[in-house]
């Protein structure tokens, strides 16, 4: 998958797992890569009690925050403006898109290198800026693998995940002049390395993503380990990051709770190499840093999601990525057979919700309603619940009081509906029902073999001779009559 | 209506209302909560080491000689620093013990001295406000004297703090340090060489930024009796 291509969500969904199963080496690199991670939280959250707490404050930190959402947002602009920061807000993709094409105009850049962002997956970004002549280079290790393989990432934190060493050797040895073939991964990494310094060098303008957003300082932050994410919004002249507004906490004492939350939730570190924390351009006596910072402030949805008391629940979210981690099915379809930006628990809630049920309500399928990502999230997101809830929606089609995702009742069949409220109206009617169970018993020669889906891997399913109540009922009349019996012995 | 109206307004349209009792925010506290100085220095040299960090333990006395020497050892020759600060002033002056070493002071504009950075520059020197003993991470408050790439671009990063700047967890640090009050343009949090466990996860070191971080810690008598 070489775009991310909405339209293709619902369509292509079936096919696409179906695909993702039959290829044993991507079963064999995500089943590896899922162990390890899992392992590694594991090992950091020994006390079970200690986790519990800690979740339940990641979980009261961002659902204050959300609370005040419009409030923080104001103010973070308000010091980011004081800061020297300029900010903008795009209410959807193509807005923030025109908005990011129009700084690099003016500055006459024609060169990006990006830091890890998924809020730039979620635009299309790279595409757009290439069909508008800008060179557009991701620069995380795992995110350059991507790129040059012609992909999308299949996970938010591991974007090369989906392959090997030896897959990644090949791949640098057919795309970048002079490469032999290495599986040795220092020597991949300081390839990459040279590639990405000279570009660093030369790039106008970083764009990077945004962990967390500080209200009351008007500070970005960003965790990392590579050292690009600081390169991109180190070195080029111009700075601009592109920030989900869900993103927004009120102060710096919220930091440290959720910084130790998220990074080992997602890689089982304590903590990463790199916490940037950037609250302005250069000042003019400093000697680096870029001249300019812009952020883009991106709504796409998220204000439609927060109009949802139950769905709001999604925008806790700091993208850490356990979710995927341990679930099974991810594990066994791996990140591109959902088709979309977000992949595993988070993204079958996140992404019909951007783009509709619709366009992605299908992925919501691919669950099995265990509950490991809820019990694995650090902000006690349950999953599985809202999974449930948009499945619901996509055959619901009562109007509701707040805003409905987009796309409700868009996956409705009409048999189905229709099915439904049959079985309702026979469970309300007791001789409706009984006729009804008379018929499929003794009717039973008839029920069909083939049955849809269900009876591609499954036998079809066939009533009883008798039903349960005509069994009791038997039954008691056969205990009866030998209770009589033993009486009159 | 502009898309901040926009989204502002459905914001606040639909926000949930304020739940009457907030819950309770505060997790159990860290173990390293209650450390005194000798436990700071070795949980955060501990920790440092495990992300393949360098520490040298010296005293206010010897860490130029220990560190010119190291840097000789490995073949550092031509490091940057940042002038007008004590430390890089002491090195400044201890510099003549290694006479090949070419020390470059970080005094004008990146553009002036981009392609050196990038290219024949192997060490930057600096100093950290403060360090966090649980993670072994270590807190640069950048800005004229300290710029931000030297930390960054050179394939050698060394930098000094003294122990008692050390604090037993990131919020201790925070709070201890009141940088909330004067946040810099770029506060950095540091916990070792740059990294990737991006193929296959096999951790590579020095991935984009330095692959050494070479970390003086100043202890006095004080600091290292238990
Ligand atoms: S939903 Fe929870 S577990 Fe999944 S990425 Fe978001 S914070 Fe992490």
């Amino acid at each position: 998958m070489s775009r991310f291509e909405p339209a293709t969500v619902n369509l292509e969904f079936d096919k696409r797992v179906d695909d993702a199963l039959q290829d044993q080496e991507l079963r064999a690199n995500f089943r590896g890569a899922m162990d390890f991670l899992m392992g590694k939280r594991a090992a950091m959250f020994p006390d079970k009690e200690d986790l519990e707490a800690l979740r339940s404050q990641g979980e009261a930190i961002r659902n204050r925050c959300l609370n005040q959402l419009p409030e923080l947002l104001e103010q973070f602009e308000q010091r980011c403006t004081e800061n020297g920061i300029q900010v903008h807000w795009a209410e959807t993709s193509q807005e923030a898109n025109a908005i990011i094409l129009e700084i690099m105009h003016k500055h006459d850049a024609t060169r990006m290198v990006k830091g890890k962002s998924m809020a730039s997956e979620e635009i299309g970004l790279n595409h757009f800026l290439a069909d508008h002549g800008v060179e557009c280079l991701e620069t995380d290790m795992g995110e350059y693998i991507v790129q040059l393989a012609d992909e999308t990432p299949s996970h938010i934190i591991m974007p090369a995940i989906h392959k090997n060493k030896q897959q990644i050797a090949r791949l640098f040895n057919q795309k970048i002049d002079g490469v032999e073939y290495s599986e040795d991964v220092d020597r991949l990494i300081g390839i990459g390395r040279d590639v990405l310094r000279q570009k660093f060098f030369e790039a106008e303008v970083g764009l990077s993503g945004v962990n967390f957003a500080v209200a009351e300082t008007g500070t970005l932050c960003l965790v990392e380990n590579e050292g690009n994410g600081r390169m991109t919004t180190t070195i080029p002249p111009v700075h601009i990051a592109l920030c989900g507004i869900e993103k927004v906490v009120e102060s710096l004492r919220d930091i440290p709770p959720l910084l130790r939350l998220l990074t080992r939730s997602a890689t089982g570190q304590a903590i990463t190499t790199y916490f940037n924390m950037i609250s302005g351009p250069r000042k003019p006596d400093e000697k680096d840093g870029p001249q300019e910072v812009h952020v883009v402030l991106l709504d796409n949805g998220r204000s439609r999601i927060y109009a949802d008391k139950q769905l709001q629940e999604t925008l806790r979210c700091i993208r850490c990525g356990a979710c995927m981690n341990h679930c099974p099915v991810y594990t066994r379809i791996g990140g591109h057979a959902y088709g979309t930006t977000y992949p595993g628990p988070i993204g079958q809630v996140v992404s019909p919700q951007i783009w509709g049920l619709h366009t992605a309500g299908a992925i919501t399928k691919a669950c099995s309603l265990n509950g490991a990502c809820g019990e694995a999230c650090p902000v006690k997101i349950p999953l599985a619940d809202l999974i449930r809830r948009l499945r619901y929606e996509s055959n619901n089609n009562e109007p509701t009081p707040v805003p409905a995702p987009r796309g409700q009742g868009s996956l409705r069949k009409r048999s189905e509906a229709v099915t439904w409220k049959l079985w309702a109206l026979l469970s309300r009617k007791p001789g409706l029902y009984k006729l009804a169970l008379l018929l499929a018993t003794r009717l039973r020669a008839l029920t069909p073999k083939h049955i849809g889906p269900w009876t591609r891997y499954r036998s079809a399913p066939k009533p009883a001779a008798r039903s349960l109540h005509e069994l009791a009922a038997q039954r008691s009349q056969s205990n009866a009559s030998s209770q009589e019996h033993g009486r009159h012995e | 209506m502009s898309s901040r109206e926009a989204i502002l307004n459905r914001l606040r349209t639909y926000r949930q209302p304020k739940p009457s009792q907030p819950p309770q925010e505060t997790a159990s506290t860290t173990a390293s909560a209650e450390l005194n100085m000798a436990e700071k220095v070795r949980l955060f040299t501990e920790n440092l080491h495990a992300a393949h960090a360098e520490v040298i333990t010296a005293t206010q006395e010897d860490w130029t000689q220990r560190l010119l020497s190291l840097w000789r050892e490995t073949g550092v020759h031509s490091v940057i620093y940042a002038p007008n600060t004590p430390h890089g002033e002491s090195l400044k002056s201890a510099a003549h013990e290694f006479p090949e070493l070419q020390l470059q002071a970080y005094e004008n504009s990146i553009e002036s001295c981009k392609d050196a950075l990038f290219n024949h520059i192997q060490g930057g020197f600096g100093t950290a406000m403060a360090g966090v003993a649980e993670t072994g991470t270590l807190m640069v408050n950048t800005g004229p004297d300290e710029p931000r790439a030297l930390s960054l671009v050179p394939p050698t990063h060394s930098l000094i703090i003294h122990a008692k700047d050390l604090y037993a967890d990131l919020p201790e640090a925070f709070h201890q340090t009141q940088v909330e009050s004067a946040l810099p343009t770029n506060l950095l949090l540091i916990s070792g060489p740059s990294k990737t466990a991006d193929i296959q996860q096999t951790l590579a070191y020095g991935a984009h930024g330095p692959k050494r971080l070479i970390v003086v810690l100043i202890v006095t008598e004080e600091s290292v009796r238990v």
